[in-house]
């Protein structure tokens, strides 16, 4: 029986729904947006992205968008993706897992300090 | 250079993803080596691809096939989330406590009537009854209030549902279809088992449209509530209720005539239970069931040899 790997969420496709909350992005952006929010630490590579891209699409936790004109890089054919409602709640419930696993490593002492 | 390279490294992925992301991952590629100039810049750029490759070719070519397009006369549905409300979910638990105070008073009667010390007759039903609710969680599956990515194609011969969220997709051909049951929290496609193997609940948008195609399959009934009561009283499960109504008069009675018999189908269940999970790999998490069910019969054991 087939199934889609999106529980629990790949990371890659978490930082792809991560990068996506605030704008619509096309691949490299996405991929510039990762690398940026990780501080350089996260680099997805093309096929890793692009196949994050396509479970995404199918699990229909992101959308692809009418593309729309880029100043930046002229007039290449550029594909955009746009985060759902269903990604949005999918990445708050992936968020609040991994909050809950920092909490406990709090607890057993594996990290200090108050804040996350 | 670079690029052509790349190009043709693109060949190891699997037709179907080069065909829809060659452009993309070739675009991707382009735009890094734009940016990324210079000998190491150049270098870390070529690690990447070589890391990217090796991790996503494999991931790419296990990848399940994508569902076919429905076949002329069929159609497909899809929302992003639905809320799929089961009511026959609480009628169920309801019915379990009732067959477990039905059982409680079997025993409790029979208890008194045969002079038996009520404190025993207690802590055996506190050890029977997680045993029964966590075969009955077992049996109905982890409860979804919605689904995410939920997804339904309905056709002439067949009708296959997916979502996301609990990666679920099963398809059910017309030919196999036992029962269509329907409730107001939407209807069920039945193929023998307890629960329905499809729900298409009532908020789907197309919901009509669904019902009136599998209305042409066979016609939809409104039960009570929507588990097979057929299925419910199997052979198994009625063994399992005859085992939780009689355990306690047997231990009580401290007869070696009702011992024999049921340690003889309780190792029977505990066999069909411990196959069952070592199959569907639960044996981690359900291992309480065959320990429960062992308490028993271990404090009969110790009743009769001190008799």
């Amino acid at each position: 029986m087939p199934k889609l790997k999106l529980t629990p969420l790949p990371s890659a496709a978490f930082h792809i729904l991560l990068a996506l909350a605030d704008e619509d992005l096309h691949g490299y952006a996405i991929m510039r947006s990762v690398s940026t929010l990780t501080g350089g630490k996260v680099r997805l590579g093309p096929g890793t992205l692009y196949g994050s891209v396509k479970t995404l699409l199918e699990g229909r936790l992101i959308q692809e968008i009418e593309e729309h004109p880029d100043s930046e890089l002229g007039s290449e054919r550029r594909r955009y993706y746009r985060l759902t409602s269903a990604g949005r709640k999918l990445a708050r419930s992936e968020a609040e897992r991994l909050a809950g696993m920092v909490r406990l490593a709090r607890a057993k002492r594996f990290l200090k300090g108050a804040h996350v | 250079m670079s690029e052509k390279i790349y190009s043709w490294l693109l060949h190891l992925y699997p037709e179907t993803f080069r065909d829809e992301y060659r452009t993309d991952v070739l675009q991707l590629f382009r735009d890094r080596a734009r940016a990324e100039r210079g000998f190491f810049a150049r270098c870390r750029l070529w690690f990447d691809v070589i890391v990217d490759l090796a991790v996503s070719v494999p991931r790419e070519y296990r990848r399940p096939a994508r569902p076919a397009k429905p076949k002329p006369g069929g159609f497909r549905l899809s929302e992003e989330d639905v809320a799929a409300m089961m009511n026959s979910w609480r009628m169920s638990r309801i019915t379990l406590m009732l067959y477990f105070y039905a059982a409680m008073a079997l025993g409790i009667g029979i208890g008194c009537l045969g002079g038996a010390s009520r404190l025993a007759l207690f802590v055996m039903y506190g050890l029977l009854a997680p045993f029964g609710l966590v075969m009955h969680y077992w049996r109905t599956g982890k409860f979804k209030r919605f689904w995410l990515g939920y997804e339904l194609i309905v056709e002439t011969d067949r009708i296959r549902q997916r979502h996301a969220s609990d990666a679920y997709d099963v398809t059910v051909f017309r030919t196999d279809v036992t029962r269509l049951i329907e409730d107001s929290a939407g209807f069920g496609v039945m193929i023998g088992d307890a629960r329905p193997a499809i729900w298409v609940p009532s908020q789907l948008n197309g919901y009509e449209l669904v019902r009136e195609q599998l209305t042409a399959w066979m016609p939809i009934n409104r039960p009570e509530h929507l588990y097979d009561h057929r299925a419910f009283f199997r052979p198994g499960r009625v063994v399992r209720c005859l085992i939780i109504a009689t355990y306690v008069p047997a231990v009580l009675v401290q007869s070696l005539y009702w011992f024999l018999p049921l340690a003889l189908v309780s190792a029977g269940v505990l066999f069909s239970l411990t196959k069952r999970q070592l199959r569907e790999g639960k044996w981690k998490n359900g291992a309480i069931i065959p320990l429960v069910s062992l308490i028993p019969l271990l404090i009969h054991a110790i009743a009769l040899s001190r008799t």
